[in-house]
């Protein structure tokens, strides 16, 4: 049995300033990650560090998809996205509790404004 | 690469004796209960605990803590076992999977266990160096124990099993994110189509009610939609639909009215464009929810052996380097007062760890009897064992050199034996253990005379590492 967790956010963009993501599988849990712009595959695997997602202007209207897929390690999973170049920064954590070897995913959904 | 693990006696049947018991087998150490234990408290004490708890937040650690005392306070309650990874009950986002475990060298903090427990009674600490503080300890004397246990160096991952679960995990990323990401866009295309139609139904309402006279005539070119007008997002839960359904409905209006005006203006019409006649109504919203996109494409993508994920995030090959460490006392009068230091013991083993050969030596210093005058007792154990495993076959040879530092428990003892297990069937060990328990004196002729043969049947791990 597979546990999932979604979170739904926005995130205002700046025209000429570039917006970077990263995301965290977080509590030593193993994991991986998808990130997916508006239908197109930008980036997979175990950790996202300041990949560029394109200048503001580009993305307006556009919708992030971040899937993260894991399995339990320790007592909490959690999955951290954070973005940085738009209006301000921002990151979101989503944590829940599990059990060790629990199969747990989280799909984080940004929508770029 | 990871050691097999073969079984431990788990249903031990005794095949045959060539000779009797020379020796009380029960007093001689045995290899695997010198191991570094993962409950330190729970071996000290003797305890096998039915219900351990493990709290995982501060608070209910907290709790738990409060719940081994009786309600005034000054006594423990008896058969109370718990057990806390401190660095673990705090969450910690940033902590990936590379920063914790591909670090051969462990934070200690990170490997910690804290473990404590209590007994109704002096029950002695298994295979300590004498038994005599049940006896002589009050009846009924409560005892209480702590014991630490951490990894110091942790070996390497196995890479090989590591990546077959990566592979999956992305597997099911892949398949969960890519059909959400559809589904938004699905949902999304559809709004905006929705939206389109409308601006531009009433952009060609605005137009013909420029036009100096009415007309059927229609406009070549589509008028598109504003720049920066975007659907809103997609409900995330059922309790958020009414909200989207609210913005769905206030841009609805506000397109109507922007398509009108807009129409008009291409009429070549001067003057202010008069009030559009009312919209039609916003549709209904779909029931899809972020939520439900999310549960149906995981339900659709492929699993993952999280069980077999989680064996190959735990387990280690090369060198492993484990310490513990565990005190008990004992309450002869019952209340947490007077409590008196009984027993303390420090374990390590290091391990060296391969697909087809592990080799271990142990290390434990017990001091025992401390709460009993001249009682005190103060042991070494060194222990060593190869193991060699291929397929479903395993066989090993252990050693264990019992020191006695102080005189209650005069004896020097030794355990030598050989193990041989083969696996019958998934998870069904036959194991068979020839060996020889002895003490100062022991005729070392008669090693082989007074051999046991143990048979069993039974599965879980086994001769360990």
């Amino acid at each position: 049995m597979t546990a999932s967790f979604a979170s739904s956010h926005q995130y205002p963009v700046v025209d000429d300033a570039t917006v970077s993501l990263s995301v965290t599988i977080g509590q030593g849990a193993l994991g991986s990650t998808l990130v997916i712009l508006d239908g197109d595959h930008l980036v997979a695997g175990t950790g996202v560090k300041n990949f560029s997602l394109g200048l503001g202007q580009d993305i307006r209207g556009k919708t992030l998809v971040v899937t993260s897929s894991m399995v339990a390690i320790n007592a909490l999973t959690s999955n951290t996205v954070s973005l940085t170049g738009g209006a301000s920064a921002q990151t979101w954590t989503e944590q829940h509790p599990a059990s060790a070897g629990d199969n747990v995913v989280y799909v984080c959904v940004v929508d770029f404004i | 690469m990871r050691i097999r693990k073969f079984p431990v006696l788990a249903l031990a049947t005794t095949l045959g004796s060539l000779a009797h018991r020379a020796h009380a087998e029960d007093d001689t150490p045995k290899l695997n209960s010198l191991l570094t234990p993962d409950s330190p408290a729970f071996v000290i004490l003797g305890v096998s605990p039915t219900t351990i708890q493990r709290p995982t937040t501060p608070k209910t650690v907290a709790a738990s803590l409060l719940s081994a005392f009786s309600s005034h306070g000054r006594t423990l309650v008896p058969n109370y076992a718990i057990e806390v990874a401190p660095y673990w009950i705090y969450s910690h986002p940033e902590k990936s999977w590379n920063d914790v475990a591909k670090n051969s060298f462990a934070t200690p903090l990170q490997t910690l266990s804290v473990s404590m427990a209590t007994s109704a009674n002096a029950a002695p600490a298994s295979d300590t160096m004498s038994a005599a503080s049940a006896s002589i300890a009050p009846a009924g004397a409560p005892r209480a124990a702590l014991g630490l246990r951490t990894t110091l160096i942790t070996g390497e991952v196995d890479q090989v099993a590591l990546d077959k679960c990566i592979k999956e995990l992305a597997k099911q990323a892949d398949a969960t994110g890519t059909e959400v990401a559809a589904k938004i866009a699905d949902w999304k295309g559809a709004r905006k189509s929705q939206l389109s139609d409308l601006f531009a139904k009433a952009w060609q309402a605005g137009r013909k009610a420029g036009l100096p006279t009415p007309t059927t005539e229609t406009a070549a070119s589509a008028p598109v939609l504003p720049k920066g007008t975007f659907p809103p997002p997609v409900p995330k839960a059922d309790k958020d639909r009414q909200t989207t359904q609210a913005e769905f409905n206030e841009l609805w209006a506000k397109l109507w009215v922007e398509g009108w005006n807009a129409g008009f203006v291409a009429s070549g019409s001067t003057g202010a464009p008069p009030p559009p006649p009312a919209a039609e109504p916003a549709p209904s919203l779909p029931s899809d929810t972020i939520d439900s996109m999310t549960k149906a494409a995981v339900s659709a993508a492929p699993t993952v052996d999280a069980k077999g994920c989680l064996k190959a995030a735990t387990s280690r090959e090369g060198f492993v380097l484990d310490a513990a460490a565990a005190t008990a006392l004992s309450f002869p009068a019952g209340s947490v007062n007077e409590g008196k230091l009984s027993t303390y013991s420090v374990w390590t083993t290091a391990s060296y760890l391969t697909r087809n050969f592990s080799a271990l030596a142990l290390a434990r210093l017990i001091r025992d009897n401390l709460d009993v005058p001249h009682q005190h007792s103060t042991g070494l154990d060194l222990g060593a064992r190869p193991i060699v495993a291929v397929d479903r076959f395993g066989i090993s040879v252990e050693g264990v050199y019992r020191v006695p530092l102080t005189s209650a428990t005069s004896k020097h003892q030794y355990r030598v034996d050989l193990a041989a297990d083969v696996e019958l069937y998934d998870g069904q060990w036959f194991s068979i253990t020839g060996g020889h328990d002895f003490a100062d004196g022991s005729d070392w002729s008669k090693f082989f005379a007074i051999a046991n043969f143990k048979g069993a049947f039974g599965a879980g791990p086994s001769v360990n590492p």
